[in-house]
């Protein structure tokens, strides 16, 4: 108990909501979300508000969302960038998974390009029970009339 | 990202200046998106060290309608060199 309390308190990511006239502007830092995982929720907000994205410093993308209502409060302000930090953190896990699981994603799609192609085989075995349907229409009933009339 | 009048005490030209840093905007999507806005938007590009300096005609929403058409095309670009890779 005593150990935990003498851990230093994590340092809060640099968030910060500044809230102007129907836009709210705060840094994210590249350490933490990569450019692509920023790529990733500025592409699934630019239906919702204007994105605009700066860099103030290196390391550093500075996120500026505009509503595209005329009339907006400073509490929905807060929301959109609340649901775009959502989406980033979102995003950011979505990158780190895709990465990890880089190897296997190719690995199978090796396995399925350059194996031998199974739709062939099935094409097979059902022109092999149609051949044997055939053979065993003792009736044939598989053969139009006028053939068999001839 | 700031505004100012173009020409003070001969014409009220409203007017919008953003850069466009390349680590971000896809230079190539700037020009893309300045040859689709080109009917409704006078804008001028100048490429600088890192960034694109755009100097706009114009203050309201196409303004930043560009922006978000730039920065769509400079995602898709992003995802196509990354896939290509």
């Amino acid at each position: 108990m005593s150990d935990q309390a003498e851990l230093p308190s994590p340092s809060p990511v640099e968030l910060t909501y500044l809230l102007t006239e129907r836009s709210v502007v705060f840094n994210v830092d590249e350490s933490i979300f990569l450019l692509e995982a920023v790529y990733g929720a500025a592409y699934l907000f630019v239906d919702r508000c204007w994105v605009f994205l700066t860099r103030p410093k290196d390391g550093v993308v500075g996120v500026n969302l505009k509503s595209k209502s005329d009339t907006v409060t400073e509490a929905e302000l807060d929301a959109l960038a609340g649901e775009f930090s959502n989406e980033l953190l979102n995003q950011a896990i979505r990158v780190k998974l895709g990465e990890s699981t880089a190897t296997i994603r190719e690995y199978m799609m090796a396995r399925a390009f350059f194996t031998t192609p199974v739709q062939s085989s099935i094409d097979a075995l059902l022109a092999e029970l149609d051949a044997e349907e055939l053979e065993e229409d003792d009736l044939e009933i598989s053969v139009p009339w006028e053939d068999a009339g001839a | 990202m700031t505004s100012r009048f173009q020409y003070p005490g001969r014409m009220l030209v409203p007017e919008s200046i953003r850069d466009f840093d390349h680590s971000i905007y896809d230079p190539a999507a700037l020009a893309e998106t300045a040859a689709v806005y080109a009917e409704i938007l006078d804008v001028k590009l100048e490429k600088q060290e890192g960034a694109t300096h755009a100097t706009f005609d114009d203050e309201g929403m196409v303004v930043d309608a560009f922006c978000n058409h730039a920065l769509f095309l400079s995602i898709q670009s992003f995802r196509d060199s990354e896939q290509s890779s």
